[in-house]
């Protein structure tokens, strides 16, 4: 296929998957269900944050759930896009057409990567009413590419996760375990220690140099030093993209052996 | 719920309870039940370096709070997953009825996920270096088992009402973080505004969450949480009743249980 087709292609799959994430989240359920599940997650965090740490305890807590709404969005829900298909049946189609799979699962992502997105920024004027401060809505413009960045750090951790996966029957343990990890070694509620197990473990999760980087900006901490904090967080989104497609790689050589999709 | 002390009910509960344990999916159970409570009693702990939180309400409190998730997930998806399975109908027009068959798979997973509970807990506050202590068991044990037969009817009530919307899921997923924000189960009641306060009252699960701490710290326990336990219980088995009746409605009289 010429990459004068995949384009469109793939555009036209994301479209589709747009409508598809519409049916299954109509408008009643992204307001009445998801939005204040998103925003709520956020209150809770930063009370919490309050709770054991004061002031800057919350308004730390808050920027690391703010951007945590992401990974409930990427992590648990968006994996469905490879899942779904297994569960239904139609793996193989996707798997016999000319498009590469890791393009189309990345092009029916997108809209769960924009979910994560919306309601991760919809949470910071939460955070900026629960602390008291202006900050994190007058440093939006500059945070706004750390967001952008997660989401697809995040969406890279849920794609690796979701190729796991999908081969066995155990999507929802796996997808909710992932975004426990991510909540318990990513610095969400607090800075990472360090050094220590913790700190190795929130070294290769997605957002946790992210959750740095923005906490380093609300600090007004220098130029160079968000940027490599932005520089690793991409750099750990890479590693899982391309575990992810590797994972893929093998799936579809063992599928090709064994005739199986379920044995992948 | 209408032959409540007949043997034919107790055996149906008994042969519901025996098959959501053969049923269990361990692995949707270790994610409520072990992962979400020892990922909090986690964080929170590493975080309370200021010593803002005592450490055994925390890891308490993240119990109480992962009961609540089981609550929705494991008991109040009890109905739901005969629907989907197809089995609903055939329960409710069995003699057996739809009572006992919900009563007995809702003590099956509330007693298991309490049990997962507890050893998650214990097992990483241990870890985090604040290990659980009881000062007093026996009032532990008795507010456990209360607390239990006071929650309970809120998985029954839940599960007749994710029965009655289509966006059970998603309902489920909403429901979860007031109970978390406003119970006062990890986040101290002082820490939330005066008028979120008196909602906690209204909640099984904070009086559950007082008596255990208060049992861990060893000191005795007022009168008020002793009270305030049974009654929330009762008034959730009043609207269970309720919830129960309709959804019999539905499925028997109008018969549109599986067509909405």
């Amino acid at each position: 296929m010429r990459s004068s087709d995949l384009l469109p292609a793939l555009a036209r799959a994301g479209r589709l998957s747009a409508r598809e994430y519409l049916v299954e989240y109509p408008s009643g359920i992204l307001l009445g269900a998801v939005l204040p599940r998103a925003l709520l997650q956020v209150v809770f965090l930063t009370m919490l944050g309050r709770a054991v740490g004061g002031a800057d305890g919350a308004l730390a807590a808050g920027l690391g759930a703010s951007a945590f709404n992401i990974v409930s969005a990427t992590v648990i829900k968006g994996p469905d896009v490879l899942i779904e298909d297994r569960v239904q049946g139609t793996l193989y189609r996707l798997r016999m057409t000319e498009i590469p799979l890791a393009a189309l699962v990345a092009a029916r992502w997108v809209v769960y990567a924009a979910e994560g997105l919306i309601t991760a920024l919809l949470a910071v004027p939460v955070v900026a009413l629960l602390t008291g401060r202006t900050d994190p809505l007058t440093d939006l413009p500059s945070t706004l590419p750390l967001y952008l960045l997660m989401a697809l750090t995040a969406s890279s951790f849920g794609l690796a996760l979701a190729v796991v996966a999908v081969g066995r029957r155990a999507d929802v343990f796996l997808t909710n375990f992932g975004s426990y990890l991510v909540l318990a070694f990513s610095g969400v509620l607090a800075a990472l220690p360090t050094d220590g197990p913790r700190a190795l473990a929130g070294a290769v999760l997605p957002i946790s140099h992210g959750i740095a980087a923005l906490r380093a900006v609300q600090h007004g901490a220098d130029a160079g030093l968000v940027l490599r904090l932005a520089a690793t967080e991409a750099l750990v989104g890479l590693g899982w993209a391309l575990a992810a497609v590797l994972g893929l790689r093998i799936q579809a050589y063992r599928l090709r052996r064994s005739g199986n999709d379920f044995l992948n | 719920m209408n032959h409540l002390v007949t043997a034919p009910w107790w055996r149906v509960a008994a042969a519901a309870f025996r098959l959501q344990f053969r049923g269990i999916s361990w692995l949707n159970v270790l994610v409520g039940a072990a992962i979400q409570p020892a990922t909090y009693v986690t964080i929170t702990l590493a975080a309370n370096d200021r010593g803002g939180l005592d450490p055994d309400a925390v890891v308490l409190g993240s119990a109480v709070l992962s009961a609540w998730t089981a609550t929705l997930w494991h008991a109040g998806m009890v109905l739901r997953r005969e629907l989907w399975a197809g089995t609903l109908p055939a329960i409710c027009s069995r003699p057996g009825g739809l009572g006992p068959t919900l009563t007995g798979k809702a003590v099956a997973s509330a007693t298991l996920s309490v049990a997962v509970i507890m050893l998650s807990v214990s097992l990483s506050a241990a870890l985090s270096g604040h290990p659980l202590t009881v000062a007093r068991p026996v009032q532990f044990a008795a507010a456990l088992v209360l607390g239990f037969a006071a929650t309970l009817p809120l998985g029954l009530l839940v599960a007749c009402l994710f029965l009655l919307t289509r966006a059970a899921l998603r309902v489920a997923e909403a429901l979860i973080y007031p109970v978390f924000i406003v119970g006062g189960l990890i986040i101290p009641l002082a820490a939330l505004p005066g008028w979120a306060r008196p909602v906690s009252s209204g909640l099984s699960l904070h009086w559950l969450s007082v008596l255990l701490t208060d049992a861990a710290a060893g000191r005795p326990a007022g009168l008020l949480p002793w009270c305030a336990l049974p009654v929330t219980g009762l008034l959730y088995a009043l609207a269970a009743r309720v919830a129960f009746g309709r959804v019999l409605h539905r499925a028997r009289k109008e018969g549109s249980l599986e067509i909405f």
